[in-house]
């Protein structure tokens, strides 16, 4: 059900990963596709980043890592991840303990809450956003992961640096 | 009121949508601002499409920013079979009873919040110009529902008599300054509210201040009783 594709090397997120060794461990298992034509319905849990371009219905729950819907992908479900990267569709509340960054060819309805949220010019977005300036941004993060995990969160680190991802080009909004 | 405005012109849209710094000063902006989150965390509805520099603008602030894309939703559900009945008229309507029910169903539905929320800003921008003046009637209720004495409303009205056919993209680059983009070339007749119609549809809602700018635009802060 799941194709691992650790020959393909997964670059497009790589950028977006602080460099610091205090973020939290990532996993050494590669990259996990949920490929084009396949549908999952249920809990989704793991421990190494996520590719859904697919469908998935129920819940993602990936909590230290990255999950991207790709254009082609189609979620109903809640994610709760480190970070969230939408360029496909999304139906369903966005947790990211780091960001969410809706790409310029994502749609998603639901609410967001995240330390950082971006969304390009060009997104779809029907929900709430829930924020917090950003001086308050630890302190108020709800994980509890987060505020046990020095992070290096600087201005730079979560800011979509790569324009090249497979799916299509983006520009920061 | 007739302005010699650039709005009426298609290519000012043509050349303003092209344009990098398309702002303009907002006299109503600061105010509004100034009220939030000073003492709690505030909530404040966007009813245009969302926008990533307002998201980053208003991430600044301790809030909930609530998304409502509500041109685009009702566009999509008048496609939807049976959608073509919200536009239609007292006078074409077979039950004007049952179609202001359905109205108000729709607007419902678009606005799908919990009774207990309360807006402390609500940002219409310029969408009251698409709007007929029976769904304005409607969407204002809908808003009253999500009011208290501290919200207020934030609306621009065309003066001229040509408006972009959709609504335009509207964002806050900062606190004094707006950006807007015209999203189509085509253009159609601007409906003109004018302030006495809109007092009386926007029921609930007073005129707190209201400002017309060089653009042909006027702006709207109402607020709620």
């Amino acid at each position: 059900m799941w194709k691992k594709n650790e020959a393909r090397p997964y670059t497009p997120l790589a950028p977006t990963q602080p460099t610091s060794v205090s973020q939290p461990e990532r996993s050494r298992s590669g990259l996990a596709t949920i490929g084009p034509s396949i549908t999952i319905k249920g809990e989704l849990t793991g421990q190494e980043d996520l590719e859904v371009q697919g469908k998935v219905e129920g819940s993602i729950t990936l909590k230290k890592h990255r999950v991207l819907v790709s254009e082609s992908g189609r979620v109903n479900a809640d994610i709760h991840a480190k970070s969230i990267r939408v360029g496909g569709e999304v139906k369903g509340n966005l947790l990211g303990e780091d960001e969410v960054i809706i790409l310029h060819t994502g749609r998603v309805e639901g609410d967001i809450k995240a330390s950082r949220v971006t969304l390009e010019d060009g997104s779809k977005f029907k929900g709430a956003i829930d924020m917090e300036p950003k001086g308050d941004q630890k302190e108020s993060s709800a994980s509890a992961e987060a505020s046990t995990t020095k992070k290096a969160q600087s201005p730079e680190n979560g800011r979509l640096t790569d324009t090249s991802l497979r799916h299509g080009s983006s520009s920061p909004a | 009121m007739e302005l010699s405005s650039p709005w009426t012109s298609d290519q000012f849209w043509r050349e303003s949508s092209a344009r990098d710094d398309g702002g303009y000063h907002s006299f109503a902006l600061p105010g509004l601002l100034q009220r939030l989150g000073e003492d709690r965390k505030s909530r404040i509805l966007d009813l245009g499409p969302a926008h990533g520099a307002t998201v980053e603008f208003f991430s600044q602030y301790s809030c909930k920013l609530y998304v409502a894309d509500l041109y685009r939703s009702l566009m999509a559900h008048l496609a939807e079979p049976g959608g073509d009945r919200l536009p239609a008229p007292p006078e074409e309507a077979e039950d004007e009873a049952q179609a202001a029910a359905e109205r108000a169903r729709v607007f419902n539905e678009l606005l799908p919040y919990d009774d207990d929320t309360r807006f402390d800003l609500i940002l219409a921008w310029d969408l009251l110009n698409y709007l007929e003046p029976e769904q304005i009637g409607v969407l204002g209720r809908r808003l009253a529902s999500f009011s208290y004495g501290g919200t207020r409303l934030f609306a621009m009205v065309a003066m001229h008599r040509e408006i972009p056919a959709r609504p335009c993209a509207f964002r806050i680059r900062d606190a004094e300054t707006l950006d807007y983009e015209a999203l189509t070339q085509r253009t159609r007749p601007a409906p003109r509210h004018t302030e006495p119609t809109l007092r009386r549809l926007l029921s609930g809602f007073d005129v707190a201040s209201t400002c017309v700018l060089r653009n042909g635009l006027q702006e709207y802060v109402f607020a709620f009783r």
